[in-house]
């Protein structure tokens, strides 16, 4: 700049390089002192969802769907980073599943993709995001296993071995439980993880089980099952099943003359809509709840009436587990700060490395800690069936 | 380059399934030719696929060897039951063959050591989809032979009039069990890529509607060549992901465009050639279809 | 605990049975494997369901409302999925492919309008929910009824086929087509009439099951659609009462099987009684020997 003339070119360049060193770091010193303005973080990132719209299963993304777009509008009135949500749907089976992955991946380039619905599907795509290193945040997966895939799969789902001892317990202290048979859908994973979550726990407790029978998903005459369960005289029947399938073994049970029997369940106890269609036959069942509707803490209560308000139902727990995920990865997204010009890899990374950095979280489900397998714990509930409505069970 | 490697990176799934589902079709047309209409290849993919995914996980033994054992398995299986089953006829042979697959599936699920519903997982991530598409060829090429050879005309016989066949001295028996184990193995093969390409097996993959999928590629597509199977898996498998844009009436349109489809070309998608004949080959091609199979 | 599991046995069965009548008749003439029966026997429980639980309709109504609505869709099914194909005689494959791609398209349109979830009836709406006491066994008199239902039915169907003229031309039609037709047999309408029978059963079936056991949904179709395949082959092709012993024959397997072996062993049941049945006698209890033998 000065005395250009003067020196040779050697010393110039040198001097040059002096001279812009000082520059550079005199800006990343303001840099420092003033943080990155919003022109250079990104104002949107891009997210895809993929569940189960069509198909069987498909009851149980409603309630989720509900949940993604509460979470997302609510988060994007904020004014800061939006969420562009990409939906897609499945059919719940395996091939549409990797072929929508693949499709987040590689032509919409997401930045993190949610769900799928099943654990099966997660085994089957999840190992494709893993080795594409984009972040998933599962948020209906209860299957144990599946945050082994690797470290880029997350979630806010917990896994059912976690709470089911609860409910164990609690049917030993509350209702006196002595001798239990158990039935459960055998071809459908979820069911099978529960039930072999209970078969621990009930053993634990000292409860005697006096049989196992087993229904097929999609089954509607358990009068059989059913018939052999009331021969062996116990004074409850554990089920592990989805919904459907719990409505139907509940209300048939009652009307083969199982009046005295209780019920104890897993997750498809938790839903409302089991609990309407059950109807009396359904009064003083147990289970146990990741999430409750009638949970005290501010932030619950603010989901549920604005849920009401906006869907005129009640939400469930898929609901709060994917609204809590929402504003998990919002959090994460922002704190990892994606530059504009970050390339679509780096910024996967910085959200996967921000996610993992997220311990705990204070949400709708209440205090969730994650553990070194990004698994989620938290405490829960054990709820019972009175007056048609769910209550904590003491 | 990158284009292409692009292209493939985001649609290798569905590339993938074109080639699995040609080689399924392909299975199930072979007993097609001769006149047997088998819905058993789903319970031989079964075979396939779960008996290399363990033979690789617990066993240890190398891909190739796991795949090749997997076919001698199933293809033992076929030879064993194809005698017993293939005295059945239409209608009779194909609930058969649905039992058959079911009670593979029952199997996997109901069996420990495949896992039962949780599945297998953890599979040898061996596949690649040349691997796939390589057999597809030889499997064209091989059919290409065949529809020249003794043995070839020899199905296609025994498909038109098997009594016939029969009187003119050809061992219908042993052609339709040789034509059952071949769509075994083929099938077999199949369910040992797809195991080793996903890395994760379920008992739900093998269901009865897969079978009848399966069927439906190789008569929509057409049966008067080993073409049509193809053509017809792979514009069953890309149908669903076009129509993806339609949102949930896609399966509705879906189902809509086959059933046009089929009535107005109810010989396959290669019926169009038809169209393309001059007249008389056309009579002739027409005379020969009405003595086409009634498989 | 034995009678009981009788009486459960006894009203599976008849449920089986009705349904299979109406694909036995199909199938024993035609050589038509009707991939699309399930379909309508899901859109008779589906459609009643609206009617008594959206719209408040008494149960005799709705079910009235059910058998016009499937026989209309009998008609549906003949004239888009199997009449086109009939006149160019291609064998038995392109109807299967046909009435299977109609089948995706019934079931999802009834996704569409219904939704996917499995519905419930109205408690009260409910007929016959009265219970009697056989010894330590109850039969809910809906169960008795459907049993009832499921015998006159198919005591009407087999008087039909055996003593009318339609049944005649049924007959004619299953011996020898061609002849029939010489012999002055309107085949087009008789084959309609079949449809429209068949389906009407199919949708009786779908409205009483959906009602029997409180749930209705637009996938309840796919599982009988195999079973039913097992019935009509264990009774014998185009045997009515031959539907029936096959229908109670499976359901008494399949309860058996729970009884004495396992739950887990159910749905396996019906294949291996199926398997037994092929090997000892193909053409079934009461068909007859041709057309089955390679």
């Amino acid at each position: 700049m000065f005395l250009r003339q003067s020196l040779s070119p050697a010393v110039r360049l040198k001097h040059a390089g002096r001279v812009g060193a000082v520059m550079a770091s005199a800006v990343i010193a303001s840099a420092a002192v003033f943080p990155a303005s919003a022109q250079d973080t990104i104002t949107t990132a891009k997210l895809g969802a993929v569940y189960a719209f069509s198909g069987p299963v498909a009851i149980y993304s409603t309630t989720i769907k509900n949940g993604l777009d509460m979470a997302v509008a609510e988060l994007n009135a904020k004014g800061d980073l939006k969420i562009d949500l990409v939906l897609e749907d499945d059919r719940s089976t395996k091939d549409d599943a990797i072929n929508v992955y693949q499709k987040f991946i590689q032509r919409d380039q997401t930045l993190l993709i949610f769900g799928p619905l099943i654990g099966g599907q997660v085994f089957a795509a999840g190992p494709l995001a893993q080795r594409a290193k984009v972040p998933v945040m599962l948020t209906s997966v209860a299957t144990p296993g599946v945050t082994g895939i690797g470290d880029h799969i997350f979630r806010t789902s917990v896994e059912s071995a976690t709470i089911i001892p609860g409910t164990a317990k609690a049917a030993k202290d509350l209702l006196k439980t002595a001798r239990v048979a158990q039935i459960y859908t055998n071809d459908d994973q979820f069911s099978v993880g529960e039930f072999k979550a209970y078969e621990e726990a009930l053993k634990s407790n000292g409860i005697q089980i006096a049989g196992v029978e087993t229904v097929r998903t999609g089954d509607v005459d358990f009068s059989a099952q059913l018939t052999k369960i009331k021969a062996m005289n116990v004074d409850t029947l554990v089920i592990s099943s989805q919904g459907q399938e719990a409505v139907g073994i509940m209300t048939q049970a009652r009307k083969l003359g199982l009046d005295k029997v209780r019920f104890i369940g897993g997750n498809a106890f938790n839903a409302a809509g089991v609990v309407k269609e059950a109807g009396a036959a359904m009064e003083g069942a147990l289970s146990a709840t990741p999430w409750f509707m009638a949970m005290q803490h501010p932030k619950n209560v603010e989901f549920v009436k604005n849920y009401r308000d906006k869907y005129k139902t009640d939400p469930d727990w898929l609901a709060a587990q994917t609204y809590d995920a929402v504003h998990i990865v919002k959090q994460a997204l922002l704190a990892a700060k994606i530059g504009k010009s970050d390339s679509v890899a780096v910024a996967r990374s910085k959200l996967r490395d921000s996610l993992a950095a997220i311990k705990t979280y204070d949400g709708v489900l209440g205090k969730i800690e994650f553990d070194e397998k990004r698994d989620p714990r938290l405490a829960g509930a054990v709820i019972k069936v009175e007056g048609g409505k769910h209550v904590i069970a003491q | 380059m990158q284009i292409v490697l692009d292209f493939f990176g985001s649609y290798g799934y569905l590339i993938y399934l074109l080639a699995q589902n040609s080689v399924l079709a392909l299975s199930v047309y072979i007993t097609l030719m001769a006149g047997q209409l088998s819905l058993a290849s789903i319970g031989f993919m079964a075979i396939g696929a779960y008996s290399s995914a363990l033979l690789s996980m617990n066993a240890g033994l190398p891909y190739p060897f796991s795949l090749v054992f997997a076919a001698l398995i199933a293809g033992s299986v076929a030879l064993l039951i194809g005698g017993p089953i293939l005295r059945l006829k239409g209608v009779y042979l194909a609930i058969t063959t649905v039992g058959f697959g079911e009670l593979m599936r029952f199997i996997a699920l109901n069996w420990d050591y495949t896992g039962g519903a949780m599945g297998l997982s953890g599979i040898p991530a061996a596949t690649e989809t040349w691997h796939v598409f390589a057999f597809l060829l030889l499997l064209i090429f091989g059919f290409h032979q065949l529809r020249r050879s003794r043995h070839g005309r020899a199905l296609v016989a025994i498909g038109r009039d098997e009594m016939a066949a029969r009187s003119m001295g050809i061992p219908t028996t042993r052609y339709k069990v040789s034509a059952f184990v071949a769509g075994a193995m083929m099938a077999s093969v199949t369910g040992s890529f797809a195991a080793h390409h996903t890395n994760y097996l379920s008992p739900s993959e093998f269901s009865f509607s897969t079978a009848v999928l399966v069927l439906m590629y190789a008569v929509f597509g057409g049966l008067g060549s080993h073409w049509g199977p193809v053509l017809g898996a792979i514009v069953l498998t890309l149908l669903p992901e076009m129509f993806r844009f339609l949102q949930d009436w896609r399966m509705i349109i879906y189902g809509m465009s086959v059933l046009i489809v089929v009535i107005f070309l109810p010989d396959g998608l290669l019926e169009i050639r038809k169209l393309f004949r001059r007249k008389k080959d056309r009579v002739a091609h027409a005379a020969s279809i009405m003595e086409s199979p009634k498989a | 605990m034995l009678t009981q599991q009788i009486i459960n046995a006894l009203s599976q069965g008849a449920f089986y049975a009705l349904f299979a009548a109406g694909l036995t008749l199909i199938f024993g003439v035609l050589d038509i494997l009707n991939m699309a029966h399930g379909a309508v026997f899901m859109w008779g429980a589906m459609i009643s369901w609206y009617l008594m639980s959206v719209l408040g309709v008494h149960f005799g109504f709705a079910l009235l409302i059910a058998i016009v609505f499937c026989g209309i869709m009998g008609l549906l099914l003949e004239f888009t999925a199997f009449r086109p194909l009939r006149g160019r005689s291609t064998g038995h494959l392109p109807p299967l492919v046909s009435s299977l791609a109609l089948s995706i398209v019934l079931v999802h349109v009834a996704e569409k309008v219904f939704g996917t979830r499995v519905v419930r009836y109205p408690e009260d709406a409910v007929p016959f929910a009265k219970y009697v006491e056989i010894g330590d066994a109850q039969i809910s008199m809906l169960q008795a009824v459907l049993m009832l239902v499921a015998l006159v039915l198919m005591g009407a169907l087999w008087f039909m086929v055996a003593r009318t003229r339609l049944g005649r031309s049924i007959r004619a039609l299953q011996e020898n087509p061609k002849v029939a037709r010489l012999m002055g047999v309107d085949v087009d309408r008789t084959i309609t009439w079949m449809f429209v029978i068949a389906s009407v059963m199919a949708g009786i079936a779908g409205v009483f099951l959906g009602v029997a056991y409180n749930s209705a949904s637009p996938y309840m179709g796919h599982w009988v659609d195999l079973k039913g395949f097992a019935v009509i082959i264990l009774g014998g092709m185009g045997s009515i009462p031959g539907a029936l012993i096959g229908g109670l024959l499976i359901a008494f397997a399949e309860i058996g099987t729970v009884v004495f072996l396992s739950s887990d062993y159910r749905d396996a049941a019906v294949f291996v009684v199926l398997m037994g049945m092929l090997l000892l006698k193909p053409s079934g209890l009461l068909g007859s020997s041709r057309e089955v033998r390679a």
